[in-house]
Formats: structure tokens, C-alpha cells, sequence
């Protein structure tokens, strides 16, 4: 079965001299479905700590289509994921899962689902043109930091863009909006 | 103390006038230098009375030139700097200092060590290794960072290297990242490798390039497997995290080259 087209997932990194400390970013190909996310978790320690945590999770994503019923189902790979890392979460100290924020993008047969936690913002970038707002402020997937408490929703798009890239909420700075210049070097994914 | 033969003693310059005087305290010091008489009590006096003129001795179109001169005007550095700008000094003395110019970096650096203009004197000082004197006196500092930025930005690569294998500490890599400078991070990955007890390169590198360092990694694991074997598995021990480095590492070893090596 053809691997669906799916968007990119993309973070921007946080400011100051490590953007990417605790950030992951993984895929999961299942029989004509895929997953992407990325996100952050553990910038709380030093880069060892947060390197284990985000390769826990990177691991998790992979291992995915494995322990799941029904791999091909973009939902299921969706709801398999916020299991996987909330089990992750539920291991891990208070103090390094306050900064968990993730962008989930999976897509099957039938479309493209995009879901998050812990989001400031996120845009598309499709047809080549600059990237635009993909959902208004106030908007469900621009939610708070860290784990949810239940499982978050996810949204169906009626367009496939290329990409999706998304401003991961930080503990201490306010957000800044969308990066000028290549937005993927901005996210640690220089081509 | 007992006076050379055919050197002015130092009451002599008590009576001179600095300025108006100039050529014939030049002469008495350069034959004092020679004599290796020491001069700084009688520069600073001579200061004293007029910095210019001292400036104009030590830093000015004719001012003498050698180890000893250069000696002499850092031991009076803080009277030169009332004269000139650190700058403008410090690139002027190094001009003079020739084979001691690292002197010259040196003292600006412990005087200066977080000045912006310390990277055009390195560069002139140090060509190539760039960096590495400053970066080296200031890698406890809190600017350490924003000093390897300044550095990178301004090319330096070499210097950065030798930084980040002495210090082993993550900010030259922060800051060769910030110039997505992939050679050059393969370079210091691989050097990192090398030491005894290499520090968490891998986790540092997926903190300050991204969350998968893959390209960086199996480019420093190209040239340990050239250069130094028995490194390579200390690199796959830190490089578990992004499976294709391990791959990579397997299809070395059956002799198929990586996509990337850097």
C-alpha cells in the first residue's frame, strides 16, 4: 500500500544557546499511513537528561505501528502516540515534563489528521507559498504546556500542505511568532 | 645597582623635557634596552609628566621594535591606554611586537576579554587559529558563548576546533551550529571523539543543530573509521539515539561508503 502524502512536522527551536535541548522528532510508517511528530520534552535537564527523554520518545514513535491494532488508521496511530507518551510522561519527573509540547501529524488513505499539545502556534506552508496561520488564536490544538489530561483532540484538514510547523510553547519566554528566513534551519531540520 | 657603561642613568630623565626631548630619550632608552637596563620606572615617570610624548615613544611612526620595546610598553600598558583608544592600541602594538604578538592578544585579552575588537586583533595576531587565545582565557566566562559566536561569525573555524577540544565544553559548537557549519561540526565531532573520556557530543549536538544530528554523526564516524577505530564504538554508545549512524557504522564495515561523510 503507498505511504500517504503527508505534511512534514516541524518545531521551531526555543531561544538561548541550546534551541533544540529535549527536542525530538520521529516518524511512524505503518501499511499506507504515517505519523509525524515533533515536539519537546525534558529541557528541564542537562543535555544528556534530555537527549535519553527525547530518544525515549523518538523510540516510542517508531516502535508504534508495532503495538497498535490497527496501524494503517491515521486515528489510531494518533491515539497510539498520545498513549505511548503519556505513559513516557507518567515516568518521568514533574519537573521534566512541564515543558511537553508536541505537533502530531499523521495521515491515511482517506486524509490528514494534525493534533497538538503545548502550542503557541502553527502555520502551513503549501504551493510554495509563505507560510499561513493554521488555526486562529484561541483555537483547541493552541493549547497549554505540558502533559494533557485527557487526549487531545485532532483536527482533519481539507487541504494537504507540504509542511506544518508549529512554535512550541516555552515555560519561562513568551512566544515570538513565526521565523523569518528558512524555516527549516529554524527548526533543526537544514536540508 | 651599577649602570652599564654608555647608558643614561634614570635621574637623567628627570631633567629632559618629554616632548621636546623626544629623540634623545629615544636614543638613551634604545641604548638602555640593549644594555637590558630596566626602563618601566622611568617610562612611567616620564609619563607621568606627559602621556602623549610616551605614546608617541613607545606606539607613534617611529617607535623601536623588538621583544624588549614590546615588553617595555606592556609593562606600561595602563598608561598607553590613557593615551589611545584599547582598540586602535592593541593593533598597533601587535604590529610593532612581531614574533611577540600573542603577547600583545594576551594582555588585550586579560584586560579586554569580552571587547568586540578582539576578534579583528586575533585575526590579524593569530590568522587561521583565530580565537583560540581569547576564547581559551574566557571559557569561564558568562559572555563565553556570545565570544565563540563572534568568532564563528567572523569565519573563525580552526580556532573554534582547538577550543572545543580543550575546553570541551559545548558553546563552540553552539556557535558553529548558529552558521550552519556542517564541516566544520563534523571536524570538532570527531576530534571530541577522539579524547580518552569525550564528552556527551551527540547529546550536544542534538541540542544546539536539532533533533537529529544524523548528518554530523556519521560524518565524524566516516573519519573515525579511518583515522581512529577503536573510537567508533564510543561514538555509535552516544550515537544510539538515531539508528541510521549505526547502520552507516555496519555498511563501513562491509566497505559501503556513507552518503554524507561531512
Amino acid at each position: 500500500m503507498p505511504t500517504p502524502a503527508t505534511p512534514l512536522a516541524l518545531a521551531f527551536g526555543d531561544p538561548g544557546p541550546l534551541p533544540f535541548l529535549g527536542h525530538f522528532r520521529a516518524e511512524a510508517r505503518g501499511p499506507g499511513s504515517l505519523l509525524r511528530v515533533a515536539g519537546r520534552l525534558g529541557s528541564a535537564g542537562d543535555a544528556v537528561e534530555a537527549s535519553a527523554l527525547a530518544g525515549a520518545v523518538e523510540a516510542a514513535v517508531r516502535r508504534l505501528t508495532r503495538v497498535i491494532e490497527r496501524p494503517d488508521d491515521r486515528v489510531a496511530l494518533v491515539r497510539g502516540w498520545w498513549d505511548a507518551v503519556t505513559a513516557i510522561c507518567a515516568d518521568t519527573p514533574a519537573a521534566m515534563q512541564a515543558d511537553f509540547a508536541a505537533l502530531v501529524v499523521a495521515g491515511d488513505q482517506r486524509g490528514v489528521t494534525v493534533s497538538g499539545v503545548g502550542l503557541a502556534g502553527c502555520w502551513f506552508v503549501a504551493g510554495g507559498q509563505p507560510p499561513r496561520p493554521m488555526v486562529p488564536a484561541g483555537h483547541p490544538l493552541l493549547g497549554p504546556l505540558g502533559p494533557p489530561s485527557s487526549r487531545p483532540g485532532g483536527m482533519t484538514l481539507n487541504r494537504l500542505p507540504e509542511v506544518v510547523v508549529a512554535e512550541l510553547r516555552h515555560p519561562v519566554v513568551a512566544a515570538t511568532g513565526l521565523r523569518v528566513g528558512d524555516l527549516f534551519a529554524a527548526a533543526g531540520a537544514r536540508r | 645597582m651599577s649602570r652599564p657603561g654608555g647608558t643614561l642613568p634614570d635621574r637623567w630623565f628627570d631633567d629632559v623635557d618629554p616632548r621636546a626631548d623626544i629623540e634623545a630619550i629615544r636614543d638613551a632608552l634604545t641604548a638602555r634596552v640593549v644594555a637590558g637596563v630596566p626602563n618601566e620606572a622611568v617610562v612611567r615617570g616620564l609619563a607621568a609628566r606627559d602621556r602623549v610624548a610616551i605614546a608617541e615613544l613607545l606606539i607613534g611612526p617611529r617607535a623601536c621594535q623588538g621583544p624588549a620595546w614590546t615588553r617595555l610598553a606592556l609593562a606600561v600598558i595602563d598608561v598607553l591606554e590613557r593615551a589611545l583608544s584599547p582598540g586602535p592600541l592593541y593593533r598597533r602594538l601587535a604590529d610593532l611586537a612581531d614574533d611577540r604578538a600573542r603577547d600583545v592578544l594576551q594582555k588585550a585579552v586579560d584586560r579586554h576579554p569580552d571587547a568586540t575588537w578582539l576578534v579583528s586583533l586575533s585575526s590579524r595576531v593569530e590568522g587561521a587559529e583565530m580565537g583560540w587565545t581569547h576564547l581559551v582565557s574566557v571559557c569561564e566566562r558568562a559572555s563565553f558563548l556570545d565570544t565563540c559566536a563572534a568568532y564563528a561569525a567572523a569565519g573563525a573555524r580552526r580556532g573554534l576546533l582547538r577550543v572545543s577540544i580543550q575546553t570541551r565544553r559545548f558553546e563552540p559548537l553552539a556557535a558553529l551550529a548558529q552558521q550552519a557549519d556542517e564541516r566544520a561540526l563534523v571536524l570538532a565531532t570527531a576530534h571530541l571523539f577522539r579524547a580518552e573520556h569525550p564528552p556527551p557530543v551527540a547529546a550536544w549536538l542534538a541540542a544546539v543543530w536539532g533533533p537529529d544530528p544524523t548528518p554530523i554523526l556519521v560524518g565524524a564516524l566516516a573519519l573515525l573509521y579511518d583515522r581512529a577505530p577503536d573510537r567508533v564504538p564510543v561514538l555509535l554508545e552516544q550515537a544510539a539515539r538515531w539508528p541510521r549512524v549505526a547502520m552507516t557504522a555496519r555498511g563501513l564495515a562491509v566497505g559501503r561508503l556513507p552518503e554524507s561523510s561531512g
